[in-house]
């Protein structure tokens, strides 16, 4: 019903739209122009509207040329071309209206005059009771963004790209330069600087870095602003992140859940990567969760981790930690507890083909927990990044932490890229290298020496994806990146993967409730399991695009439907 | 594109107070809570809120399916109890 797996299984078309047919889908056809239809009316009267003291028309302009342009970007970042409307019709010409999809060339162009004109309009910063507003860097960091986007490799493509308004036909080179020139402008604008994640250990850094995520501070570019009001607030103003997608353990749904790929995705302390872990059925008794860079503690909620608050009255006989410590595998206890049956192999069907049975408790958190069994996560993970753990989310309390839309963070990553792509290494390597030591990591050249890489373009191309994943997870960023990297092939075509973690006690250790994570006491065994019975996940090139309604195919004879999507 | 309307009413937006007119006269069937064309144009703090509004329009990656489900950083949990059970009215 969230239509994710009709995507992620690519049975989607123009009349089975899955999740790209739900609010929350960033691209929603209807609800994007419905935001410009605003946007347009507003242009269309504005200049009649008197000067009123307090009010500021000329920002308001700006603000508007700024929010047209950022939902025409989403739009053509998950469509390709589309119709560029930049005026409110009568109903007499809206009826007969045949407006056509726009090329890539023609709507990246209306995007920037839009942008150009909120530069010169918006302020450089606003007061903190108006914070969530728009401003010049704002309007930069976007217009850097769909550069690097409309750049990239999928729109210079003719072997899956094509369709002739989805293609781009202008010099890629000059958008690279255009983004690294935008994108230096931000870094180096004096508005905004990268949070310093000090720390004497790497969980210190990690919750100085997770702090950054969830605040407001130097490294806002432009974030959404929340209210904590009542139920009855409506979804733009609350941010229910806690609730939907923290651990069942604390009552709140699991919603989305890391993978096993991207847990094990992130480098480890020295910078190596750790490829491990990938393989159905593959194990080990070495905890994968030791020894990784900050930004998996800060991102990844997995087996041990703390959470951030203590337990329930119902939790604290289980966990009885100040912080909590999430409970996603299965535990042996030597008095008190219960006879358990772990699956650790499941064929495709889900089915169990080895199961362990022993004394003991399913972890709070996972699918058999005795709190809440039914919304733990399949994976083994929970998501982190965008959560304030310390809150105590209900459909009556949410945290007010805001949301990134952009921030400095990515404004280095879009600048390393552009360099990348021009083979300008050295310029590349001082973008990343202030990317990674903000949070204590080695630079780029010794890094691609751990790693057995050398000062390329094309591996330092793999360094910068590597890094983008890492650095942008869960802020609506790999979706578009590995469309237009073209590396949608290999990640669309990876089954779901999800871990069991079991801990069983050492001979001669005796363990009772409450339970808290311990290597003397427990030998731990980390399992991969196949979870391709709930999503069979594939990729399919038609969906590089996303399909178009067929009512709005049927409506307007100029507009064509996105290739494999009819 | 097909933008049909007749008439522009503005839903009215948290933080504003309007003028009421009497109660009285039952025949006066000018909306109480919506604003008329002209009015919102002719006054730069209706204005304002019109621009507020155009913000809701943007999708944060905080809502309920974030896009990452679609990519292999992360999976979307759905069963149908989730939903019905966790999910008030």
């Amino acid at each position: 019903m969230y239509g994710t797996r009709d995507c992620n299984e690519a049975t989607v078309n123009g009349s089975s739209l899955g999740w790209y047919d739900r609010d929350d889908c960033p691209f929603k056809w209807e609800v994007r122009y419905k935001g410009i239809y605003r946007a347009n009316l507003f242009f269309a009267n504005i200049d009649k509207v008197p000067e009123k003291v307090g009010f500021d028309l000329d920002v308001m302009k700006g603000e508007v040329y700024f929010l047209r342009a950022y939902l025409y970007s989403e739009l053509v970042r998950g469509f390709g071309g589309v119709p560029l409307v930049d005026k409110v019709y009568t109903i007499e010409e809206a009826s007969n209206l045949e407006l056509p999809r726009s090329n890539m060339k023609e709507c990246l162009e209306f995007i920037l005059a839009d942008l150009e004109k909120a530069i010169q309009l918006l302020p450089e910063t606003v007061s903190s009771t108006n914070l969530g507003r728009a401003t010049k860097s704002a309007a930069k960091g976007l217009k850097a963004r769909m550069l690097l986007h409309v750049a990239s490799p999928l729109y210079a493509d003719r072997t899956v790209n094509t369709l002739e308004c989805n293609q781009y036909n202008g010099d890629r080179n000059v958008l690279y330069e255009q983004a690294l020139a935008t994108a230096k402008e931000v870094i180096n604008s004096g508005l905004h600087s990268l949070v310093q994640c000090d720390g004497a250990t790497v969980e210190e850094i990690a919750e100085k870095y997770h702090q950054m995520i969830i605040t407001n501070n130097t490294e806002t570019i432009f974030a959404k602003q929340f209210v904590n009001k009542s139920q009855q607030a409506d979804n733009y103003v609350r941010n229910r992140v806690a609730l939907l997608h923290g651990p069942n353990g604390y009552h709140n749904w699991a919603g989305t859940t890391p993978t096993q790929d991207l847990a094990m995705a992130f480098e480890m302390e020295d910078g190596s990567l750790n490829k491990s872990l990938l393989e159905p059925g593959e194990t080990t008794t070495q905890n994968p969760y030791a020894n990784r860079e900050p930004r998996f503690y800060a991102t990844i909620g997995y087996d041990g981790a703390e959470w951030g608050r203590p337990r329930g009255s119902d939790g604290t006989i289980f966990d009885p930690t100040d912080l909590g410590n999430l409970q996603m595998g299965y535990y042996e206890l030597s008095s008190g507890g219960d006879q358990i049956e772990v699956a650790v192999a499941l064929n495709r069907e889900g089915q169990a083909t080895e199961t362990l049975t022993f004394s003991g408790f399913n972890g709070v958190d996972t699918r058999k927990s005795t709190i809440e069994n039914w919304n733990g996560s399949y994976t083994g993970y929970l998501e982190k990044k965008l959560i304030d753990g310390s809150v105590a989310a209900t459909e009556h309390n949410f945290q007010t932490n805001p949301y990134p839309y952009i921030r400095l963070g990515e404004m280095y990553l879009i600048a390393a890229e552009a360099c990348v792509e021009l083979n300008q290494l050295d310029e590349a390597a001082t973008y990343l290298d202030a990317l990674r030591s903000r949070i204590g990591r080695p630079d780029t050249k010794s890094t691609l020496a751990v790693r057995s890489q050398s000062f390329t373009q094309s591996d330092m191309r793999e360094f910068l994806r590597q890094e983008r994943r890492a650095e942008l997870a869960y802020e609506e960023s790999r979706y578009y990146d590995i469309r237009r990297w073209m590396t949608a092939p290999e990640s669309g075509n990876k089954p779901l993967l999800g871990i069991v973690v079991v801990g069983r006690l050492k001979p001669g250790k005796t363990a009772t409730l409450p339970y808290v994570r311990d290597e003397n006491t427990w030998d731990y065994t980390y399992t991969v399991l196949d979870l391709s019975y709930i999503e069979k996940r594939r990729w399919d090139d038609k969906m590089y695009f996303a399909p178009i309604k067929r009512e709005e195919i049927r409506r307007n004879p100029a507009m064509v439907q996105n290739p494999g999507m009819d | 594109m097909k933008i049909k309307f007749k008439h522009i009413y503005l839903t009215i937006i948290a933080g504003l107070v309007l003028s009421m007119s009497s109660c009285s006269d039952f025949m006066d069937l000018t909306p109480e809570d919506q604003y008329d064309d002209e009015t919102v144009w002719s006054d730069a703090e209706l204005v304002q809120t019109i621009v507020n509004d155009i913000y809701g329009y943007l999708h944060h990656g905080a809502e309920e399916v974030n896009s990452s489900a679609i990519t292999d950083d992360a999976f979307l949990l759905m069963c149908m109890v989730h939903v019905t059970v966790m999910k008030p009215l």
